[in-house]
């Protein structure tokens, strides 16, 4: 039994798979959501079976299948549509666009995220319900308390920290110190179950957030402020959605300029010490 | 069929309320409690329409309203309606309930069905005034004009004290939380739409009824302002918003939308009562959803070229006229949604904020009552018939408890009729001895369901908590 656990714990993925069930039951049994069966079987069906094509083609591991569950299981919470047909098209492009934007061996965007984005720019079947979760005490402690696991696991607190603490600080400044709104506009945007399951469970996708820690940190201050902006001057609804596919988006783009002046710096270090040691040597 | 429906109305008709949107400011010192009040909005890009109802009973003079606005608006962005508006699409979208009559099990014949409707809890008075003073406290006058019977005042303001004490010079009663109220709107930059009632174009009109206003202006932001409305209320507010839309239903985004529960069985006797019973209903829905939730009470294309606009039709569906008069352009694809909000301060921090999404899922609340076949049943299917019915009706009871917490006393005869024509009694399932056990009596407010789920939830955090400090072990890397 225990080493059944141990097994099932070894894995984030595992954890987060069962977490994001637990999520849909409380949705559909407690909070009402309208899910219909077939359009959550046809989005899971279609991103494993995507999944299974594109591992047999690129013969890749087949434990690639259970991030497509997870891809499948956010969508079928996050992704409103009237149609079918929308939810079998948004899956197979959340599945498909991991293999076509990459750098540096991982894919770049977020496919539950770019997947949502690319629904809400290009068809107009697509919507998300940003209150579905509603906001209080009990969604602040159920959500936190199962995201810190999923999130502990993966090795990602401090992007999920970073992200919540300057967005938070940012929207304080604004809201409270500057329009003098009363505090409890805070608590009600804070303990929304969409911004904590985003901190939690979107942006720590250890996939698609940087490798080394200050990098996460830059990264997810990056996402707050994008979010504050659009949120609150462009009055973007789910507009943290919307920031990470923008940053993921430019993101290689950074990393390809840092990573130039990084050598453009070192050249310069190196012709500067031949210098040197030609001078010292002549 | 046209008795009912009139019964039904007069039963319903509310005396006292005031509008959601600004505060009332009264003159006198009566006591100013928001009851319950309509509002239509019409969203086409990023220009809205609010139209607001306005069913003041009591002295005119006494009447004024403050609304926060973005924009400074002109004679142009505003108009008033005629006052039927309101009634007609209540009554179109109102919850209903459905008759069927049974079958005689007997011989053959042909079962009706009718409907009858209960439009809801009517809204609204409102009793305050404005009067109009130059006093230079920070306020200055945007705007001013008569609109119908309506004198209008467009104010921007500096600071809160300023408008407050503005307001108190002019001999209005200030709630105390109004300055808090007010500040966020000032430091946002939005004006103040003043509204008091101009007594010769009143009674020029000739009637004492005051008209909706509408108001038009763009904004990138859908939202509706009802914070303001609740700082001189004494506890809940009801809030109807009708919206019409040209991508599909209305949903708000800071605040969970659910739907009310439809489609249930419930028993013959509520056929006269329907209103009470819905009462209680919406009541009980509201305390499970923890209060902090917008219920959904119907939703509907009612495009032009979609023939059904209603299934089955209480009322007439909005015409051309009716949508041409709340705002919108009946060309092209038309969606009409309705809100039921319940709000106080405690469970509302901020003003609704709402999205047009592309559902075009129809949606309405609906209760079924069935009619049983009356007279004597002389033929060997009405055991068989009795059974079904007598089962049917316990099936109706557990309904009507579940919908209304036990809060709506039932008839015990309505069982024991069938009980004693089935003559023996019925297999004992569990819910019918629970219901025999106590589910007859009305017997009061049953908030198990919330608790229960509150309870559960926070049992199963702290078990989860427990399996992460012990499992996560100290070395990991964070």
């Amino acid at each position: 039994m225990i080493k059944l656990f141990n097994n099932y714990y070894a894995d984030a993925r595992n954890i987060q798979i069962s977490i994001l069930i637990v999520f849909l039951i409380i949705g559909i049994a407690f909070l009402h959501w309208e899910i219909f069966l077939l359009k959550s079987l046809v989005i899971l069906v279609t991103c494993l079976l995507t999944q299974a094509l594109v591992i047999a083609y690129l013969k890749g591991n087949w434990s690639t299948l259970k991030s497509a569950l997870i891809t499948a299981l956010s969508l079928i919470i996050l992704l409103k549509t009237n149609f079918i047909s929308t939810a079998f098209l948004i899956s197979v492009i959340s599945i498909g666009i991991k293999y076509i934007f990459r750098y540096n061996g991982k894919h770049i965007f977020n496919p539950s995220n770019i997947a949502i984005i690319i629904g809400l720019l290009f068809t107009n079947d697509v919507w998300v319900a940003t209150g579905q979760w509603g906001s209080g005490f009990e969604i602040l402690l159920l959500i936190s308390i199962l995201g810190i696991v999923v999130v502990s696991k993966a090795g990602r607190v401090d992007t999920t920290l970073t992200f919540i603490v300057s967005y938070f600080i940012m929207q304080w400044i604004r809201s409270v110190w500057f329009l003098h709104w009363p505090v409890d506009v805070m608590w009600q945007t804070f303990t929304g179950g969409n911004i904590l399951l985003f901190s939690f469970f979107m942006i720590t996708d250890p996939a698609t957030s940087p490798n080394t820690r200050i990098e996460r940190i830059v990264w997810a201050i990056g996402i707050a402020i994008v979010s504050f902006v659009l949120a609150n001057f462009y009055f973007v609804n789910a507009a943290p959605l919307w920031a990470l596919a923008i940053i993921t988006g430019v993101w290689p783009l950074y990393k390809l300029v840092v990573n130039h002046s990084k050598q453009l710096s070192l050249s310069k270090s190196n012709a500067f010490q031949k210098y040197i040691f030609k001078r010292h040597t002549m | 069929m046209k008795k009912i429906f009139l019964l039904l109305s007069i039963m319903l008709c509310n005396v006292s309320s005031k509008a959601f949107c600004g505060f009332y400011v009264a003159k006198a010192d009566a006591k100013l409690f928001n009851k319950s009040s309509q509002v239509i909005m019409v969203r086409d890009g990023n220009k809205t329409t609010i139209t607001m109802a306005n069913d003041y009973i009591g002295n005119v003079k006494d009447f004024a309203m403050v609304v926060p606005v973005p924009t400074v608006l002109t004679e142009n962005d505003i108009f008033v309606l005629k006052t039927n508006l309101f009634e007609k699409l209540d009554a179109y979208s109102a919850p209903r309930l459905v008759e069927y009559y049974d079958e005689n099990p007997c011989n053959n014949r042909y079962s009706e069905e009718r409907e009858s409707a209960i439009p809801t809890i009517k809204s609204v008075s409102m009793n305050s005034v404005a009067e109009m003073d130059k006093a230079d406290l920070g306020v200055t006058i945007e705007a001013k004009f008569s609109v119908g019977e309506y004198d209008i005042l467009i104010l921007s303001a500096t600071e809160s004290n300023g408008l407050a004490t503005w307001l108190i010079q002019n001999g209005y009663k200030i709630p105390p939380q109004a300055n808090e109220v007010l500040t966020p709107y000032i430091k946002s930059n939005m004006k103040f739409f003043v509204v008091k009632v101009n007594l010769e174009a009143q009674q020029s009109t000739g009637t004492n009824k005051l008209r909706p206003i509408q108001l038009k202006f763009e904004s990138p932001k859908f939202m509706l302002p009802i914070r303001l409305g609740m700082a001189n209320s004494n506890g809940f507010q009801d809030l109807i918003i009708y919206t019409i839309s040209k991508i599909g239903r209305v949903e708000c985004t800071n605040y969970r939308t659910a739907p009310m529960p439809t489609g249930q069985m419930i028993p013959e006797f509520i056929k006269n009562d329907f209103g009470n019973f819905y009462q209680k209903v919406f009541n009980t829905t509201w305390k499970n959803e923890n209060m902090n939730t917008i219920l959904l009470e119907y939703a509907w294309n009612i495009s032009s070229n979609n023939y059904v606009k209603c299934d089955p039709c209480v009322g007439n569906p909005p015409d051309y006229n009716d949508i041409a008069d709340a705002g919108a352009n009946s060309a092209g694809a038309l969606y009409f949604t309705r809100l039921h909000v319940r709000y106080d301060r405690a469970h509302y921090a901020q003003d609704l904020i709402f999205q047009e999404t592309p559902n075009q899922q129809n949606f309405q609340v609906r209760y079924v009552i069935t009619h049983t076949v009356t007279g004597n049943l002389n033929c060997t299917e009405a055991n068989a018939y009795y059974k079904k019915v007598l089962l049917r009706r316990y099936a109706e009871i557990e309904n009507l408890n579940i919908l209304t917490a036990n809060t709506y006393p039932a008839n015990r005869d309505y069982i024991k009729q069938y009980e004693s024509l089935y003559g023996s009694p019925i297999e004992d399932d569990r819910k019918i001895r629970a219901i025999r056990k106590g589910g007859f009596d009305g017997g009061g407010e049953i908030n198990a369901k919330q608790d229960d789920t509150k309870y559960t939830l926070i049992g199963f955090m702290i078990i989860m908590l427990m399996m992460v400090i012990l499992r996560m072990p100290l070395n990991k890397k964070l």
